[in-house]
């Protein structure tokens, strides 16, 4: 069976819409499709009640994909005003359940690097981790995603640390990582059925384990997905 | 009435000025005013914001800015902000990165007139090092407690929807940090997409959070976030920046003078 890019999106996105069917309350940041697409479903299909704190508002209620996950129309569906300053100490105060964050490099304590690495003595800057740092270590679930997945990305451990914290998840384009208490590192959960262990393993820099296979996405997801996003933005994530 | 034009605003902000850009990525960005300060070619500026994109990746781009204190710069679906990275990689500019919580707690301190505040501890995050933002002891008891100092910008430049002539100024729509940047800065300077009577404002009031005192500048700027949006009026370009954002130095240097104003 072959899988495209689009089917391999809406892995990402069923996997973070069902991690989200407990959670009390949801945030994402900027430039985030697959997080903004798993918040839709879950609030549609799993999770009605979920609050999820946008950084134009509270508890938009938008129709569809935009370009721009801080586009100003979702303030406009909106039930109420929430600034962005708000959204920072409602994490500090301990009271935000799932936060997502994105990595430009992810390592085997979950620290994540969204700063700059040197390579080969050249410094490569990215563009900052946003409000990562606060939220990776005050959010109760953060659940870190990234659209690649190489040994750059996944690495031993990260060069400089732009945020701290446990994830509860890490969703990549190949498996799925949760927390290990007991290691206190990353351990793979569920491995996408495109890729293989041998293939993780080959593509991290820490060490991996064998895991059983990630559950398809319903065709009541698939059918949500497309009407969210009938272009198909969500593949730019992948690409 | 500080009502002057785009160009006599721009003039008052100096070389070496720490200047604080309203608004998010694309979202009422001080477009037209950052376009301004590049055609009179600014040096040395200091750029504060969490979350830039256009405008600060142009001043950077430009060879205006010589720091940039941020949490974030890029431009979100259109890829990395090159001209800001390029620069940073470089050694053109200092990124004094930051995460946003703690540009707002800057800020924060700023406009409750106190030298630092404390925070919530993420003392594991590279930058609180080389910011050096300091331990002190919690003086009712609990241990340490993380601070940020101060940081109080000598111009905040809002670009808003209404102001009337004086620079009271409403927002429609989230504040992000505009609101707090104003308390925080020793100057306001404002642009407008339209400058209305007072009586007017008046009617909206429950949306003007800017009072005039600090304001020194009012300049009326139709599509003065351009290519960002300003809601309701109009939304962002995203035809130009994706132009934008494969611009070179040359590009840049057309763009300031072809996108008027």
């Amino acid at each position: 069976m072959s899988f495209t890019t689009l089917d391999k999106a809406n892995y990402m996105i069923s996997a973070m819409a069902r991690l989200l069917k407990d959670a009390e309350s949801a945030f994402m940041g900027v430039a985030s499709f697959l997080p903004f697409m798993a918040i839709v479903l879950a609030k549609k299909l799993y999770n009605p009640d979920l609050i999820w704190y946008s950084i134009v508002g509270y508890n938009p209620n938008p129709k569809h994909l935009p370009m721009s996950t801080v586009h100003p129309w979702i303030s406009k569906y909106c039930d109420a005003k929430l600034q962005l300053a708000e959204l920072f100490d409602i994490s500090a105060r301990g009271e935000l359940d799932v936060v997502f964050l994105a990595g430009a490099q992810i390592d085997q304590r979950g620290y994540l690097n969204n700063s700059h690495v040197y390579i080969n003595g050249k410094r490569v800057q990215f563009p900052g981790g946003a409000g990562g740092a606060l939220l990776h270590a005050t959010a109760r679930r953060p659940i870190v995603w990234q659209g690649k997945h190489d040994r750059r990305i996944f690495v031993k451990e990260v060069q400089r640390i732009t945020a701290a914290g446990k994830p509860y998840r890490v969703v990549s384009p190949l498996c799925i990582f949760k927390f290990d208490e007991k290691a206190g590192k990353l351990v793979v959960d569920t491995i996408h059925p495109w890729s293989s262990y041998e293939e993780i393993k080959e593509k991290t820099e820490f060490d991996v384990n064998d895991a059983p296979t990630t559950p398809p996405p319903t065709e009541e997801e698939i059918e949500l997905m497309n009407r969210i996003d009938p272009h198909g933005i969500r593949k730019i994530v992948l690409e | 009435m500080v009502v002057m034009s785009l160009e006599e605003a721009a003039e008052l902000v100096k070389d070496g000025s720490l200047i604080c850009l309203s608004g998010n990525l694309l979202y009422r960005i001080p477009a037209a005013f950052v376009r301004e300060l590049a055609r009179q070619e600014k040096k040395n500026l200091r750029v504060m914001k969490t979350a830039g994109g256009y405008d600060v990746d142009l001043l950077c781009g430009l060879g205006c800015a010589k720091e940039v204190i941020a949490g974030f710069v890029s431009f979100e679906a259109f890829g990395l902000a090159k001209n800001f990275r390029k620069a940073v990689e470089e050694g053109r500019v200092k990124y004094s990165e930051n995460t946003c919580y703690t540009v707002i707690a800057a800020l924060r301190a700023a406009a409750y007139g106190i030298p630092f505040i404390p925070i919530a501890d993420i003392s594991k995050s590279y930058f609180v090092k080389e910011r050096g933002f300091k331990f002190v002891e919690n003086p009712y008891g609990g241990g340490k407690v993380l601070t940020v100092p101060a940081i109080k910008p000598e111009f905040a430049i809002i670009h808003v929807q209404k102001a009337d002539e004086d620079g009271n100024a409403l927002i429609y729509g989230p504040w992000f940090e505009d609101v707090l940047m104003a308390r925080a800065a020793e100057k306001i300077i404002i642009t407008t997409e339209m400058i209305v009577p007072k009586e007017d404002l008046r009617r909206d009031i429950d949306a003007v959070w800017i009072p005039s005192y600090k304001v020194v500048a009012v300049v009326e700027v139709p599509k003065g976030a351009y290519p960002g949006a300003c809601p309701p009026y109009y939304d962002p370009d995203f035809e130009m920046m994706e132009k934008y954002a494969n611009l070179d130095e040359e590009g840049l240097k057309k763009h300031i003078w072809e996108v008027r104003p």
